[in-house]
């Protein structure tokens, strides 16, 4: 029973990670496109917006490719098993 | 015509202007004397004074008229050029403050990724003192490997994006220290 405790225990810590993780580069991800767009409003040369242009697309595309990797690979099977040790301590609390 | 007007009254008003404004324009020092080099040898014996007055007097104006456009062009030129330089000082500072907010925020980032890296590790590292099933740590540790590959590749490609930001702000200091110079 305490070992059931601590393995939900690691795996919604885990998952916070995971899902913080996510959080973070997603919103580096859109803070890119917000800097890119201020610094169109504030004339910045069209030959070092592209470049920042170029980067930004990089990096949206790694946000995504991380995203689903770590979503299908990573939180999927925690939750898997989150979703199996919580079925087994309401079945040892029903008893 | 015009030419005999002028020697009749000795109204030398033109000439003087334009003699003074031209010498005005060119930055020579007054010489009102040039009158002698063109006042007609009528004007010698007949209306002299006043051809030597009206010529003296507007000598003068044309030479100040010159000086006021000089001025005034001036003036509007050095304003133009002090408000453009101003305008693209504050643009470049500001494009400085933007890219220099997103590096910050690239940086925390890193940080972060490492951060959360090493707690993710952490966890993986207790996985068996839990009593999980063999299968599933096994199959959780291989796939954490990939992950940190994955996490390594970010943070590299972030390397070179604050690489890429860094040469920026160099190009755009460079020119804001133009416009302040």
């Amino acid at each position: 029973m305490a070992d059931l405790a601590d393995q939900l225990g690691w795996c919604i810590t885990t998952k916070d990670y995971l899902n913080d993780l996510i959080n973070e580069i997603e919103n580096i991800g859109k803070a890119y496109e917000k800097m890119i767009e201020e610094l169109k409003q504030y004339g910045y040369f069209n030959e070092l917006a592209k470049q920042l242009i170029k980067n930004q697309q990089e990096f949206q595309k790694e946000v995504e490719s991380l995203k689903k990797y770590i979503a299908n690979e990573h939180l999927d099977y925690i939750q898997q098993q989150t979703d199996s040790i919580s079925a087994t301590l309401r079945r040892l609390l029903n008893k | 015509m015009a030419s005999l007007k002028k020697i009749y009254f000795g109204d030398y008003t033109k000439e003087g202007y334009d003699t003074g404004f031209k010498d005005s324009k060119n930055n020579l020092p007054k010489n009102r004397f040039k009158f002698f080099k063109i006042v007609h040898p009528v004007n010698w014996i007949w209306n002299f004074n006043n051809a030597w007055e009206t010529f003296q007097r507007n000598y003068d104006k044309g030479y100040i008229d010159n000086e006021k456009v000089a001025h005034n062009v001036y003036y509007i030129e050095n304003n133009i050029k002090k408000g453009a330089n101003t305008m693209r000082e504050n643009q470049y500072a500001t494009q400085l403050t933007i890219l220099n907010s997103f590096e910050a925020d690239l940086l925390s980032l890193k940080q972060r990724l490492s951060q959360l890296n090493d707690s993710y590790s952490k966890q993986i590292n207790v996985l068996k003192g839990l009593g999980f099933m063999e299968d599933y740590t096994n199959t959780l540790q291989t796939r954490y490997v990939t992950f940190e590959s994955k996490i390594s590749d970010m943070l590299s490609m972030i390397d070179k994006h604050l690489q890429t930001i860094a040469d920026h702000k160099d190009e755009i200091e460079k020119l804001l220290q133009n416009a302040k110079g």
